[in-house]
């Protein structure tokens, strides 16, 4: 293929795709709901009068299909002939305003069941306890329950299940961000959750560092990533066994190598537009229960850091005033995937520990470095009185958190 | 419906604007990266209504910036375990395109590319920017650009007709 049939058939095929009239609506309508909640000063969740459990913290979401696709698919209908209160029962006036398109609406066959599954998680259970149409929202309220102690579960897609035909539809991406939103969520040991305390607040609370957004997007079905107090990084994972259906894989235990993605939260709890992305790889296996098909909550693994993926570093001394840095990756990780992972903080320390230069190995804090590279060479300068005689250290910490070190060497310089 | 866009980011004439210049650039681009019109269709939405709330491209160069969100939510979605097996209704070999099979042969193989090498092969052929733009908008070196750009080229085995440079 040439470049420029690739070229035209990319504009051919992305024609259709403009940005619709529908669209166009719909954005001014968000924005019109967004300036709603801005003058109603963002009043939270809150469905009593009283301070929630935990386990009974109730999550709300709003679904929203338009009047049209709701006529077409019978879902008043199903609410009326289920019993569900008439509309104007409904008290949404003081819930927070999410909506959503019901992306495979034109699929849903009329007349059909629905409920929200939460699709048998181990880590954490949903009941659905209200869903309700009204005024062309669908409404569900639910109930979210962690069942692996001291777990902070984040909950992170919704599915539609089709009772008729079985079928599944997802409403993905928009959720997760809103389901962190201050008082949505309902999660960890059995507090009493302020409904109008966010997940940073949360997690500040009770002895958590940072919270991290953590995305697998191979066999995970729960997942979460914090910075603990002493600075380490704490995953913790929940696998779906077999998803594929593959015919080779081991009955009751899973290895599994796979690259993962962190990011920082910003303080509403949501991934920032430019964050940095930390990419690693996680390594480990995991015990799956023979019923469930899922592996079992004490495999959540906890890894601190990620020591080992520089190989070795070595300096050379170029004059009187500089010094070479040159970074070796290790060699194995590097050949199995393409890593990337933030710019660390470099020190370099003499024999006696005085500090002769730190400052981060990459210095644009939005870039990401790859590490796939074969070598990632930095020039660093010491000032000339400052330049040892014999030996240096040098330190890779944490870019944030300098108790976090991941390798550190010695070096004599040429 | 139009509303009076006050605060916190950008005016309504400014917003609409935006959406003027850049809703078919952001659709298409997210139709074919995600590969399903309607996904493509939120994703471009939730884009706009971020600039509105932001105004976050402001003093930066809005094309990338505005890009660079969009990308950042397709990944949202790509980050989903569902993602990959839910029936997605209208994948991009099935939308209205010319019905050649040539075209079909293509989409399915650019569909087939890795996320990364997908998004540096649309990025560059599609919307048109440089490996030196496309390192800026997904905050990546150059040579990271044109690595994926290799990968991605000899898996699709496109014949090269002047180098990498836009």
């Amino acid at each position: 293929m040439k470049e420029q049939e690739l070229k035209q058939t990319l504009e051919r095929l992305a024609e259709p795709a403009g940005f619709s009239k529908e669209s166009r609506q719909a954005v001014w309508q968000k924005v019109q709901e967004e300036q709603l909640l801005d003058d109603q000063q963002r009043r939270p969740v809150c469905f009593a009068p009283r301070k929630l459990t935990f386990a009974l913290a109730m999550l709300m979401l709003l679904l929203t299909v338009t009047a049209v696709a709701a006529s077409k698919l019978g879902i008043l209908d199903f609410a009326k002939e289920n019993g569900q209160p008439a509309p104007q029962e409904l008290l949404v006036t003081d819930v927070q305003q999410y909506t959503y398109k019901l992306v495979s609406a034109g699929a849903l066959p009329i007349g059909a069941a629905y409920h929200l599954d939460s699709s048998g998680s181990s880590l954490v259970s949903v009941t659905v306890e209200e869903l309700l149409y009204h005024e062309g929202s669908l409404h569900a309220a639910m109930t979210v329950s962690p069942k692996l102690e001291g777990a902070m579960v984040l909950v992170n897609d919704m599915q539609f299940v089709d009772e008729t035909t079985g079928k599944r539809y997802l409403r993905q991406g928009g959720n997760i961000r809103d389901l962190y939103h201050p008082g949505t969520m309902a999660f960890a040991d059995n507090p009493e959750i302020d409904p109008q305390m966010s997940v940073k607040e949360y997690a500040d609370a009770h002895g958590f560092g940072d919270v991290i957004h953590f995305g697998i997007d191979l066999f995970v079905e729960h997942s979460h990533c914090l910075v603990m107090a002493d600075g380490s990084l704490q995953l913790l994972v929940q696998m779906e066994y077999n998803p594929y259906q593959r015919e080779n894989y081991p009955d009751q235990i899973v290895n599994v190598m796979i690259p993962v993605e962190v990011a920082l939260y910003d303080e509403q709890g949501k991934i920032p537009d430019d964050c940095e992305m930390l990419e690693l790889e996680l390594q480990g296996y995991f015990r799956i229960d023979s019923r469930t098909k899922r592996s079992l909550p004490e495999d959540a693994h906890d890894i601190v850091g990620y020591r080992g993926f520089v190989e070795s570093v070595s300096v050379t001394k170029l004059s009187e005033d500089q010094v070479s840095l040159i970074i070796q990756l290790d060699q194995e990780k590097r050949n199995y995937h393409e890593l990337q992972m933030s710019g660390p903080n470099v020190v370099v320390l003499d024999d006696a520990g005085n500090v002769l230069y730190e400052d981060r190995l990459y210095r644009d804090v939005n870039s990401m470095i790859t590490l796939g590279d074969d070598r990632i060479q930095h020039n660093i300068l010491i000032p000339a009185q400052g330049v040892p005689e014999d030996r240096i250290t040098i330190r890779l910490e944490n870019w944030r958190n300098s108790t976090v070190v991941y390798d550190e060497y010695t070096y004599t310089l040429n | 419906m139009q509303t009076k866009a006050q605060v916190p980011g950008l005016t309504e004439a400014e917003l609409t604007r935006l959406m003027d210049t850049y809703g078919d650039l952001l659709t298409g681009m997210c139709s074919l990266i995600l590969g399903e019109y309607h996904l493509a269709q939120d994703v471009a939405q939730e884009t706009f209504v971020r600039a509105w709330k932001t105004g976050g491209f402001r003093g930066k160069n809005e094309k990338a910036w505005l890009i660079r969100v969009a990308i950042n939510l397709c990944h949202d979605y790509h980050r989903s375990r569902w993602f990959r097996y839910v029936e997605r209704h209208t994948p991009v070999e099935e939308l209205d395109v010319p019905a050649q099979e040539r075209d079909r042969e293509i989409a399915r193989l650019v569909q087939g590319l890795p996320c990364r090498e997908k998004e540096a092969v649309i990025l560059f052929y599609y919307n048109g920017l440089s490996a030196e733009e496309i390192a800026r908008t997904l905050h990546i070196t150059r040579s990271t650009v044109y690595r994926r750009l290799q990968r991605a080229q000899k898996q699709l085995k496109v014949e090269l007709e002047g180098g990498n440079e836009a």
